[in-house]
């Protein structure tokens, strides 16, 4: 009787002793894989700890790997797309702007066009492009930021979508010179010298101390084949041949 | 080979090198002034700006002392502008002043240096029989322009005149390989056959270039 009673609790404390190692193997293993699994969340939690420490580029590090391995949340995306503008990170610019539009999240036109200006001097001028179409599709662009979109569509040579952004932006603001120059300039690209100096002409009557239009009238003057008059017009705004 | 024999072969090469030196050694590359895509124009457009594009207008209408005085000017406001110093040594180069071109281009950072900016700085330097520098650029240029046999003959041909000629052997075959029925280029070959001692080759390769 007393062997048979000593034998149950032998057999119980094994039980014990094998759950318990086994429990203790499965919080260990936990422990281990945590970092592995949740590695993004981790790394961008500790750029955010970083960041507020004033390490920026140790932040913005992390980031750049937790971009990489996917699965960032979006809760302080907002504030590290800034630290990256700040920084004049283009690619994890264009990565947090890309990430927080794709879920919905209203950017500013103005920051988007940051980014994209980011990009742009990079080399990388169809990401640019993409952002800045990305954040118009989402709701229309402020003017800097049409304009340079713009841009990238005509050296693209998607000139007529060019032209159609700078009438938008006429449309709205008339005296706006920038876009009637960009507008008179695209006509250049498109080989419509004649066109172009004629546009520039127009801007130049009502807006006389427009530099923007001397430039483009002085630029068409110079694809047309008129070089002498091209020269005197640069000459002319550089203040050697008044 | 008797002594008569070699001189006969010294005397073949030398009349060949003659009638085919001139116009390969000296031929100038034609040198297109470059046009970078323009910022657009704004009101506020810097004057440094406005004046490099009437710099580069002046060197493309052929003005190029007014050129590079509107280059200097730019270079004054704006003196790491690559493109503004890059413009002066073409100007300069087209002015007849070569030495003064070469000086600018060594100023430019090489990252700014395009593969014609390269190709220019090698020009300049077998003009002034600096063979080595020339020796450089011109494989900085091949390394972007792999395929410009002409560049490469002038390798080629700066590599001999180094006495690098194991080097300048390759690369005459590489020519050779682009251009099998160039006649001209093979004489040279074998002229550099010859100074490497491979007489039999060079005779073989003369025979060849004379269509035997």
């Amino acid at each position: 009787m007393m062997r048979c009673s000593t034998g149950v609790q032998k057999g119980k404390f094994r039980q014990v002793a094998t759950f318990s190692l086994l429990s203790l193997a499965v919080v260990a293993a936990c422990l281990a894989a945590y970092p592995h699994v949740r590695r993004g969340p981790l790394l961008v939690a500790a750029s955010e700890r970083l960041l507020a420490q004033g390490k920026e580029s140790e932040a913005l590090a992390a980031l750049r790997e937790a971009l990489r391995l996917g699965g960032v949340p979006i809760g302080g995306a907002g504030a590290m797309l800034e630290a990256a503008l700040k920084a004049g990170e283009a690619s994890i610019s264009r990565d947090l702007a890309q990430l927080l539009m794709s879920k919905g999240r209203s950017l500013a036109s103005g920051q988007v066009g940051r980014a994209a200006g980011l990009l742009d001097g990079a080399g990388d001028a169809s990401g640019a492009l993409e952002l800045l179409e990305t954040r118009r599709a989402m709701g229309p662009l402020d003017t800097p930021e049409t304009l340079h979109l713009g841009d990238l569509l005509r050296r693209q040579g998607k000139y007529d979508a060019a032209l159609a952004l700078y009438g938008e932006v006429l449309k709205k603001e008339p005296g706006n010179t920038a876009a009637a120059a960009d507008r008179a300039e695209t006509f250049i690209w498109m080989g419509r010298h004649a066109e172009a100096e004629k546009a520039a002409q127009e801007l130049l009557a009502r807006s006389p101390g427009s530099l923007a239009a001397r430039l483009v009238l002085a630029r068409a003057m110079a694809a047309g084949g008129n070089v002498e008059g091209a020269i005197a017009e640069y000459q002319r705004i550089l203040g050697e041949n008044p | 080979m008797s002594i008569a024999h070699r001189a006969c072969l010294a005397s073949v090469l030398l009349a060949l090198l003659l009638c085919s030196t001139p116009a390969a050694l000296f031929a100038q590359t034609q040198i297109q002034a470059a046009e970078p895509g323009l910022p657009p124009a704004r009101d506020d457009t810097p004057d440094w700006q406005t004046r490099l594009e009437l710099a580069r207008l002046l060197t493309q209408s052929g003005r190029h002392a007014e050129s590079v005085e509107q280059y200097r000017k730019v270079l004054r406001d704006k003196p790491g502008e690559a493109q503004a110093r890059i413009g002066l040594a073409r100007a300069l180069f087209w002015s007849g002043k070569p030495n003064e071109a070469a000086a600018e281009l060594a100023k430019v950072p090489a990252a700014s240096l395009t593969a014609e900016d390269r190709l220019l700085q090698a020009e300049l330097h077998l003009a002034a029989g600096r063979h080595d520098e020339a020796i450089a650029a011109l494989r900085a240029y091949l390394a972007l322009r792999p395929a410009d046999v002409k560049a490469r003959l002038k390798l080629a041909d700066a590599l001999s005149w180094r006495k690098r000629l194991d080097e300048s052997l390759a690369e005459y075959e590489k020519v050779l390989a682009a251009a099998p029925n160039d006649q001209q280029v093979r004489r040279r070959y074998a002229r550099v056959l010859s100074w490497a001692g491979r007489n039999d080759e060079a005779i073989r390769e003369l025979r060849k270039s004379l269509g035997n």
